[in-house]
């Protein structure tokens, strides 16, 4: 923290400069050649591309390039750069918030709380457990019970645990890690949420019976393939992924069953060791993202709610309890605080994959 | 007298060697060539240098570094785990299955190449052969999921013929057909020199002398393509033990090879620590594993020395 | 007895065998002599299993085998380049047929090393291959070869490789043995010295086809064409007429030369023909010397070949050809130059005649 906080002293120099929105001065002297912001694919990068970097290029005159290099494996690369005291390989990191968390704790991020956007974010953009603003929070999503309409002729599935059934035996698809399903198959197993971390053993007991299912395990874009090609008929994954094979014409449908589903948040945040300009101009991208013409555009592609008042669902999700927007549809999520993902969810990944591939 | 320009710059260029390479230094000439060789190797090794300090230091949780001083912790969690035990064993068994059923496919296969008197034959067998590499493994791995998904063309024609869907995508079984598929070219290229090397007035002797044909190929022909099969098995082998995408496409998530577990170990769950020790152990075993075959089978197996006229 | 009956074999359009007949005693030395090409080595397959005859039958005492496999004949081979097993001994070389064949496991050993005693390899049984010379790895291909006691053994050209002086003692080797055992062979070569000097029959082919067979002296001293005549030893061919046939003897035109044949020599058509003279034939005369016939004549060219002289002269008389003849006392006598003037003579009896 001493680190952080030196570097914000040395920095309030050019707090006052970032607020005003683009003084003519900076436009003409420091734009970096190009800004590179990492990025998923799919759907999701389509979305940030018509949403946020397109409208910035058309303001700024800065291209921006995507780097879809994997959130996993753009960290290491960040950290070792930061280490070494070499420039980062990209200039604003779109990430897990908890993936960012773990960045932020190791101190390799820059500071954004000199954001002007940000104060008209909700209280939920801010990260909690920090001083500073090491990261922002952009939009909610949940991990829904998607399933496959041909499937469930007599009605929507209520429960998790319909991925028991031996009808879906092979036909169940998760995250490789199980992420997004751990606090789920918690409830679903019959625990309780005030166990986690402490004692998991009811979502360990859900996911080894979920073992016996032969579950296929993949990455974003798999379950929007595996819904395509007809191998899947049930999976928990992020609503978007869903959405995605639905809008391409395949009868898929989701729910938040009765047990609840885990909500989380992703972020982005602008990592340490860019030169001054760079620095300047990153930080007036993820401002950006922040307004209120990039966060409806941006959003509504992705069908996730931002975390900023006053934006309008797009017409497919209005009312979807896997939209949420009001106190009760919040009620019925799942919410694990970020510190304890940080500090657990790997072991929660170790013990998955220790189940699933004994 | 007037030459081919071709001769010329050669001669040219033999003024540029003499030049810079005199004759004194001929002795040295077959160390030279091994230069590149050498220095690649030495690039791999001291590559293992950074994973092996690495593996020797446990992650930080509270700061994701990893400690300043060295511990076995890493090696004791891997070997703590019987995840690490369980997936290490189905990519060993994993291995020596598709080697063994490789070279059992490839075997047949060049020796048809190199035996047939049909030149439409052997084209046609080389091209097959050499088709897949322009391909490329994550492309190959995608057909296979065309072929034997659900609703892929196996299961279309079963369904045709009135037969029940077939179930191999997804499976351990589906990645050793994928990793076999995979591994044929390699161990077929590097079978059919050896069998070349094989004089078929050899095998009509042996048939004359009364070996019937399995006589012949088991007392003959095998015997003297033992450094082919040899060379094939070690490739495919080790290929096949550090091999990666084939089990990640095709496995579904639950037949993870032990590559995953390391590469899982460093971006998944961020520590380097894990993902080296898996690595050097991973590295050890493989390195006896082929240590053993050629200890059995003799370095010469690989040379090709003696045994040759 | 091995009989070969109308035996034929085509590969695609082309016909390697064309109905070749044979008949050959129990113990006896056959060699089938061609140049490369004729069919030969195709035939000594076929004999051997390797190769399916297109028609025929291959008989080996009393056995016919055309549908027998390789490994069911009994059939011994010396191949080409000797197909020895480089990853086996010179003892497990010839131990291998022995054991392909179930012969008892503790008799092997004593039959390998009288074998080996036989070809004259004792004390080389533990050699690899490639650690023996070119001669003895011919003795353990024969030795693997005959080991097993076979019907027959075959012999594909097995003594091509190797220089003159070498392969002029296995001959004579493999005579020994072959003689030593008694049994019956087959022997392929293009070279008419080892047919003439190993076999008790000669049997030429040309094209797939039988041009002749017979003893190595009938061969010789009676070519059945002129492709035999050729083929075998150093012959000279001369356009020639027959002008007269009479009952007892025939008058010939050779250029402006004419000569009575004797009755006995076989009768040609009347009409143009071919007459063929052997070089060992013609005669280089003293300046008083007779003969039957004489010719005068230049000496075109020489060629020293040690125990010989190679003469080629030019007799106007029998028109632009010249003739090929020896001087077998090269060291006795002078050797004529280039440009000498030479007399020629010969018998009547040594021109023999083919029609075209």
């Amino acid at each position: 923290m001493a680190l952080a906080l030196s570097r914000r002293a040395v920095l309030a120099t050019g707090t006052a400069m970032a607020l005003a929105p683009w003084p003519r001065s900076v436009l003409a002297q420091d734009k970096p050649a190009e800004l590179i912001v990492r990025a998923w694919g799919g759907v999701w990068v389509e979305s940030l591309e018509n949403g946020v970097s397109r409208p910035f290029t058309e303001r700024t005159g800065i291209p921006v390039r995507h780097d879809l290099t994997e959130d996993n494996e753009i960290r290491p690369k960040i950290w070792a750069a930061v280490d070494q005291g070499r420039a980062p390989p990209i200039h604003v990191n779109w990430d897990t918030s908890t993936n960012a968390t773990k960045s932020a704790l190791r101190g390799v991020t820059e500071d954004l709380g000199d954001l002007a956007n940000l104060a008209d974010m909700l209280p939920a953009a801010r990260p909690a457990g920090f001083d500073g603003v090491p990261l922002i929070n952009m939009y909610s999503y949940v991990y829904v019970l998607a399933y496959r309409d041909e499937a469930f002729p007599d009605g929507p599935p209520d429960s998790w645990q319909i991925m028991l059934d031996p009808r879906f035996k092979g036909r169940v698809a998760l995250y490789d890690d199980g992420i997004g399903f751990h606090p789920s198959a918690q409830i679903a197993g019959g625990g309780k949420f005030e166990d986690i971390p402490d004692n998991m053993e009811p979502a360990w007991e859900f996911i080894r019976k979920l073992k016996a299912q032969n579950p296929l395990l993949g990455e974003d874009p798999d379950f929007t393939s595996w819904f395509q090609n007809g191998e899947i008929d049930v999976a928990c994954t992020i609503l978007s992924n869903a959405r995605a094979a639905k809008q391409s014409g395949i009868a898929v449908s989701w729910t938040v069953p009765k047990e609840g589903a885990k909500v989380d948040t992703d972020g982005m945040w602008i990592p340490k060791g860019l030169p001054e300009n760079e620095l300047f101009w990153a930080k007036e991208y993820v401002n950006f993202a922040m307004s209120q013409e990039a966060q409806q555009a941006w959003t509504s592609g992705l069908g996730l709610p931002g975390l900023r008042p006053g934006l309008t669902p797009p017409e497919d999700l209005v009312g979807d309890p896997a939209y949420p927007s009001s106190p009760e549809d919040f009620a019925r999520l799942i919410s694990v605080p970020t510190r304890i993902l940080v500090e657990h969810e790997s072991d929660w990944f170790q013990k998955f994959n220790e189940i699933m591939q004994g | 007298m007037s030459r081919s320009p071709g001769l010329r710059v050669l001669d040219a260029l033999e003024g540029v060697r003499a030049t810079l390479w005199p004759r004194p230094l001929a002795p040295l000439t077959p160390w030279a060539f091994l230069v590149p060789a050498l220095l690649l190797t030495g690039l791999l090794v001291a590559a293992l240098v950074p994973l092996a300090d690495a593996s020797l230091r446990q992650l930080d949780r509270a700061t994701f570094r990893l400690d300043e001083s060295w511990s076995l912790a890493n090696y004791a969690a891997v070997l703590a785990r019987p995840v690490y035990g369980v997936m290490a064993l189905r990519t060993l068994g994993g291995a020596l299955i598709v080697t063994a059923v490789t070279l059992l496919l490839a075997f047949p296969y060049a020796w048809l190449m190199v035996r047939t008197a049909r030149p439409a034959l052997r084209r046609l067998l080389l091209i097959s052969l050499f088709l897949p590499f322009f391909i490329g493994q994550v492309v190959r791995a995608y057909g296979w999921l065309v072929v034997l998904g659900q609703q892929g063309l196996a299961n279309s024609l079963l369904a045709a013929l009135g037969l029940p869907p077939l179930t191999i995508l997804y499976t351990f079984p589906g990645v050793l057909v994928g990793l076999v598929q995979y591994m044929l070219p390699f161990a077929v290229l590097m079978l059919a020199p050896a069998l070349t090397a094989v004089p078929e007035e050899v095998e009509l002797a042996s048939a004359g002398l009364g070996a019937t044909p399995l006589r012949t190929l088991w007392r003959v022909v095998l015997p003297l393509a033992r450094p082919g099969l040899v060379a094939a098995g070690v490739v495919v082998f080790t290929l096949t033990l550090t091999d990666f995408a084939m089990p990640e496409i095709m496995g579904g998530g639950t037949n993870d090879f032990i590559a995953s577990a390391v590469y899982d170990a460093f971006f998944q769950l961020g520590d380097p620590g894990l993902g080296g020790a898996i690595a050097i152990l991973m590295t050890a075993v493989g390195s006896l594993a082929v240590g053993a075959v050629l200890a059995l089978f003799g370095l010469g197996t690989l040379g090709y020395v003696e045994e040759r006229r | 007895m091995v009989r070969l009956i109308e035996v034929s074999r085509r590969f695609g359009a082309t016909v390697a065998v064309d109905r070749i007949s044979l008949e050959l005693a129990r113990g006896a030395f056959l060699t089938i002599l061609g140049p490369s090409g004729c069919g030969k080595t195709t035939l000594l397959r076929m004999i051997a299993g390797f190769i399916a005859p297109s028609a025929g039958e291959i008989v080996v005492h009393g056995r016919p085998v055309a549908d027998l496999p390789p490994w069911k004949r009994s059939i011994g081979m010396v191949f080409q380049r000797l197909a020895l097993f480089p990853h086996l001994t010179a003892f497990g070389n010839v131990a291998y047929p022995l054991q392909m064949r179930g012969f008892p496991r503790d008799g092997i050993a004593d039959r390998v090393a009288r074998y080996l005693r036989l070809v004259r390899l004792e004390g080389l049984g533990g050699r690899r291959p490639h650690e023996l010379s070119g001669g003895q790895q011919q003795r353990v291909a024969i030795a693997r070869a005959l080991v097993f006691e076979p019907d027959l053994l075959l012999l594909d050209e097995p003594l091509a490789a190797l220089d003159k002086k070498l392969r002029e003692d296995m001959q004579l080797e493999f005579r020994r043995i072959q003689q030593e055992l008694g049994v019956t062979t087959i022997n392929v070569t293009h070279d008419q010295r080892e047919a003439l000097v190993m076999s008790d029959r000669v049997l030429v082919m040309d094209q797939g086809r039988l041009q002749q067979a017979g003893t190595p002296e009938e061969t010789y001293a009676r070519p059945a064409n002129r492709f035999v005549a050729g083929f075998i030893g150093l012959t000279n061919f001369l356009p020639a007429e027959v002008v007269d046939r009479g009952p007892g003897a025939t008058r010939l035109r050779i250029g402006a030369l004419e000569i009575t044949l004797p009755g006995a020599t076989a009768r040609p058509a009347a009409g143009p023909i071919e007459v063929a003279l052997r070089a060992e034939r013609i005669r280089l005369l003293a300046p008083d010397e007779a003969a039957e016939i004489t010719v005068a004549g230049t000496i075109a060219a020489a060629v020293f070949e040690g125990d010989r002289v190679v003469y080629e002269v030019g007799v106007p008389a029998l028109g632009p050809q010249t003739l090929k003849l020896y001087d077998l006392d090269p060291l006795g006598h002078g050797r004529r130059r280039p440009g000498e003037p030479v007399r020629l003579g010969w018998l009547a009896r040594d021109l023999l005649t083919f029609t075209p």
